[in-house]
């Protein structure tokens, strides 16, 4: 009986420290990250940045699209290069993206920026920020999931999931790599499509780059399209306009 | 067979410890927690293999007690339904805390290290107060001290269950010819059929 209640004991005490312990290592590990930042505060003002990339920048695009199919927008300080039979589409709407698309295969390609409530986010400060994101996907946070997966709503999407997630370096910046399933309804029929999206921070900027393809059969030779674009993504304060 | 083995001990000993010397000297690492463990490894491997008569207590025991050792694959059964019951507590474990936290720990720190005091507890309660576990009780096995043919100590329980954690290592002692693991060896125990 004395054994009986011991090993009885035990499990409860065990079961139970680990109830109080697991807080601890939650917030142990997020401490970690958030080190010399302010908490909760810097954690909301990141979240609320997915938020305004819904609310495009209405700043008048200055941009250029050279014959090798390398794009510069002087507006916001980015180059990416467009794969080869692409159209350049800048919307005619406040709020349309820069967007460029291949009819035959049914690939888009979306540039998106968005102001936020950060200051003058550097490379440093961008890494620890992607690492954030990374960090609370890793805790499964529904609500900044919810967050991109809405934004895909907005544009048109549904049955928008998250299949997985991971960090990416292009040219010394850090990108938050999104790969997403979605539909598309056409005709009231439903279309799968994938959407890869790439997301990183610039001074008070918050910069989407967005990949839709059509196929489900030929993402390999997308997956090739994406990495030949990616390759070229730079942000610098020197991509302006030749005087 | 018993010199390969003291050789197999003494190679991985001087690893760990050549290993813990590297990663703090050379790479300059501060993860002392490592480097400790490694040592301390190390000495427990090589020290058992460097003795005169190069036998353990365990194997004395053995010897002296007239005891038959359990068949090799009757530790194997205990051991590997011990393991799908731990890890399917831990499973069980993470899911629950993934539901009340809305945390994936598994994903916040290394799975290894989250299992590790399942794995403790599990042997150390069960062994200490009943001598066996659930595994080892299918197949009629019990633990008992060379000391003193009895009961082991709760030391020698806690360093029984500390030294499993090394268990890549640890699993080999199934393809000798007498299965004593370093478990058994470190901690001064003896697993023996039940009477």
């Amino acid at each position: 009986m004395n054994k009986k209640l011991t090993l009885l004991l035990s499990i409860c005490s065990f079961f139970l420290a680990i109830y109080f312990i697991t807080p601890l290592l939650i917030d142990k590990k997020s401490q970690t990250v958030k080190k010399g930042k302010e908490g909760s505060e810097f954690k909301n003002r990141i979240n609320n940045a997915i938020n305004d990339l819904a609310n495009q920048n209405d700043k008048f695009q200055l941009d250029f699209l050279n014959k090798d199919n390398l794009y510069e927008n002087y507006s916001h300080n980015y180059t990416i290069k467009i794969p080869e039979g692409y159209t350049k589409n800048d919307g005619i709407g406040k709020f349309s993206s820069v967007q460029f698309y291949n009819e035959n295969l049914g690939y888009v390609a979306a540039v998106n920026v968005g102001s936020t409530n950060l200051e003058s986010v550097n490379r440093a400060t961008n890494a620890k920020i992607i690492k954030e994101y990374k960090n609370e996907f890793d805790k499964n946070n529904s609500n900044l999931e919810n967050d991109f997966k809405n934004s895909l709503i907005e544009r048109g999407f549904n049955k928008v999931t998250l299949d997985n997630y991971k960090i990416v370096d292009y040219n010394n910046r850090l990108f938050i790599r999104l790969n997403f399933s979605a539909f598309r309804t056409s005709d009231n029929q439903q279309k799968p499509k994938s959407i890869v999206n790439f997301v990183t921070f610039n001074k008070k900027l918050i910069y989407s780059f967005m990949f839709v393809s059509n196929q489900w059969n030929s993402l390999e030779k997308w997956e090739y399209e994406i990495q030949k674009s990616m390759s070229n993504v730079i942000i610098s304060k020197y991509i302006t306009k030749k005087d | 067979m018993k010199k390969m083995k003291n050789i197999f001990y003494i190679i991985v000993g001087s690893l760990m410890i050549i290993f813990s010397l590297k990663s703090i000297i050379i790479d300059g690492s501060e993860e002392y927690a490592k480097f400790i463990g490694l040592l301390i490894f190390g000495v427990i491997f090589i020290y058992p293999s460097l003795k005169k008569d190069s036998k353990t207590a365990s194997e004395n025991f053995i010897e002296e007690s007239n005891i038959k050792a359990p068949i090799w694959w009757k530790r194997l059964i205990g051991c590997l339904t011990d393991f799908i019951i731990i890890l399917f507590v831990y499973t069980i474990t993470i899911f629950i805390i993934a539901n009340q936290f809305n945390v994936r720990l598994d994903k916040l720190y290394n799975g290894l290290v989250l299992f590790s005091p399942f794995y403790i507890f599990y042997y150390s309660l069960q062994e200490y107060l009943y001598q066996t576990t659930i595994g080892k009780s299918i197949v009629k096995l019990k633990v008992v001290s060379v000391k003193s043919d009895e009961k082991p100590t709760f030391f020698q329980i806690l360093t029984r269950s500390l030294s499993r954690l090394v268990f890549f290592i640890d699993i080999w002692f199934f393809f000798f010819k007498r299965p004593t693991g370093l478990h058994d060896i470190v901690s001064k125990t003896i697993v023996i059929n039940k009477k």
